[in-house]
């Protein structure tokens, strides 16, 4: 295993090299490297891991300089899941703020799109620019999804343009597949432990209020989640936060029960 | 508790106990903090034996979720006692002999276990232990896809919210009694637990009681932190 690690780590020369001619070495290479990537991936302990193993592998199995991975987010669309660059970082979130650049269709319908050069390419007015400010010319972006759901999309970003090439795509969609099935997994895994710890949390919160205040389960769960909303926290963490504090910071839980009734 | 309804969960706990010959299985969930609730068990002792294990915070489904690996206890009388005291005891006058627990695990991600429990003192040979491993894998895939149908925006599929839904008045207690004695969350549970054990009743009865109000916990001067 070490051995495909060294041999698929590229060098990090700059300057537009790559090599196209190695075709069958690229295959055997990849495969060894997703094979691994998938046993790396049974082993994560959250989808921020997952994203980061899916990044680290495109590094390597790829020519990209840096890459990102934007995620659907089942309430507010689409929301950046991780790079390995402040650039990468940046470009993705451009996306999010414009609503528009490569992840936008490929989160929609296309399987891919590629960007031979940001300074050019006319699709995206706005983003386009601001990638070629931040320096990165070449992107490809694959979309990440499985046969249930679409789950985001995994961008590889380079320097210089014109980088990609047709084997980068089919590498890149290769990749693309594990990660959207690993990273699902994941997401369903984390989604479900969450959901558990939380009920807890807020239960355990609820009874802190409910026999300090005198008050029953649905006017406690009132009070939490007014606090949420007003403060615009989130009520997982208002619940943590009354456990470990016994207090809600600004505003007195008392007042707050008093001109209660329920928020849901 | 979830009501055995006719979902891949509770198939695939029949499925089980027929294929495993055993008495009775038993799907949970289980955090780090431990069980989450019970999704499914089939008829016979193994509701019971969820409950016991919630109710006491001991056992071997426990320990299978806490160890990330399989917990094989083939001959419960002779090893138990020493390890669960309080579970063994009870396992056995419920004439269990035997416990396999599998974790449900995605990666380091905990999410629950398969709890096999059989009136016979015996291991399992090899062909049942891959098979016991086999409804493993296939009841973490079965939590796995409940919760990806999830209704978007709602955290949880219907039947897992019901399993955590089923432990709300412990954890609502367990908050009232640390205000009462003026403890942390975890010795409220562990005060909790205790007069529920002492009372020989179930963890959720005497929660619910606590949270009706008619029991309440007081600061002891002698118990320790």
């Amino acid at each position: 295993m070490s051995v495909i690690r060294t041999e698929i780590s590229r060098p990090p020369a700059p300057g537009g090299f790559r090599d196209d001619s190695g075709g069958a070495g690229t295959d055997v290479l990849l495969a060894g490297g997703l094979a691994q990537l998938a046993v790396e991936l049974y082993d994560v302990a959250g989808i921020e891991e997952a994203v980061g193993l899916v990044l680290a592998y495109a590094r390597r199995t790829t020519t990209c300089d840096c890459a990102g991975v934007v995620l659907v987010d089942r309430r507010k669309g689409l929301k950046t899941g991780g790079a390995t660059d402040r650039r990468v970082e940046q470009a993705d979130q451009l996306q999010l703020e414009y609503g528009e650049g490569p992840c936008v269709p490929v989160s929609r319908e296309q399987p891919s799109v590629l960007v031979s050069d940001t300074i050019v390419d006319p699709r995206w007015p706005r983003w386009s620019p601001r990638v070629a400010e931040l320096g990165l010319r070449s992107v490809l972006t694959v979309r990440l999804c499985t046969a249930r759901s679409n789950l985001g999309a995994l961008s590889l970003y380079a320097i210089h343009p014109g980088r990609f090439t047709a084997i980068d795509e089919t590498t890149a969609r290769l990749l693309a597949r594990h990660a959207a099935v690993a990273i699902a997994t994941v997401l369903d895994a984390s989604t479900l432990r969450q959901a558990i710890e939380t009920a807890t949390l807020i239960g355990q919160a609820q009874g802190v209020l409910m026999e300090r205040f005198t008050i029953d389960a649905d006017q406690a769960f009132a009070v939490l989640g007014r606090y949420s909303q007003d403060n615009n926290i989130k009520l997982r963490i208002v619940a943590a936060e009354l456990i470990s504090t016994r207090r809600l910071s600004t505003r007195s839980p008392v007042a707050a029960a008093d001109r209660s009734p329920a928020i849901g | 508790m979830a009501e055995a309804g006719d979902g891949l969960p509770e198939k695939l706990c029949r499925t089980c106990a027929v294929a495993l010959s055993v008495s009775g299985v038993g799907l949970a969930l289980m955090t780090s903090a431990g069980h989450g609730g019970t999704i499914t068990a089939t008829d016979g002792p193994a509701s019971m034996m969820e409950d016991l294990q919630a109710t006491l915070g001991e056992g071997p489904c426990l320990d299978a979720s806490n160890d990330g690996q399989p917990v094989l206890q083939s001959d419960l009388a002779a090893t138990g006692p020493a390890r669960w005291p309080g579970f063994t005891a009870a396992a056995l006058d419920a004439g269990l002999a035997a416990v396999f627990a599998f974790p449900l695990q995605v990666g380091a991600i905990r999410l629950g276990v398969l709890g096999l429990y059989r009136d016979t003192a015996g291991s399992l040979d090899r062909p049942q232990l891959a098979e016991a491993l086999a409804f493993a894998e296939a009841a973490t895939t079965i939590l796995l896809s409940l919760q990806d149908k999830a209704t978007p925006g709602e955290p949880l599929h219907p039947q897992l919210a019901e399993a955590v839904e089923s432990r709300r008045e412990i954890h609502q207690a367990t908050g009232m009694i640390s205000v009462q004695a003026g403890v942390g969350m975890t010795d409220a549970l562990l005060r909790l637990r205790a007069h529920a054990f002492s009372s020989e009743r179930s963890l959720i009865e005497v929660a619910k009681e606590v949270v009706d109000r008619r029991l309440r916990f007081t600061p002891e001067d002698d118990h320790h932190e």
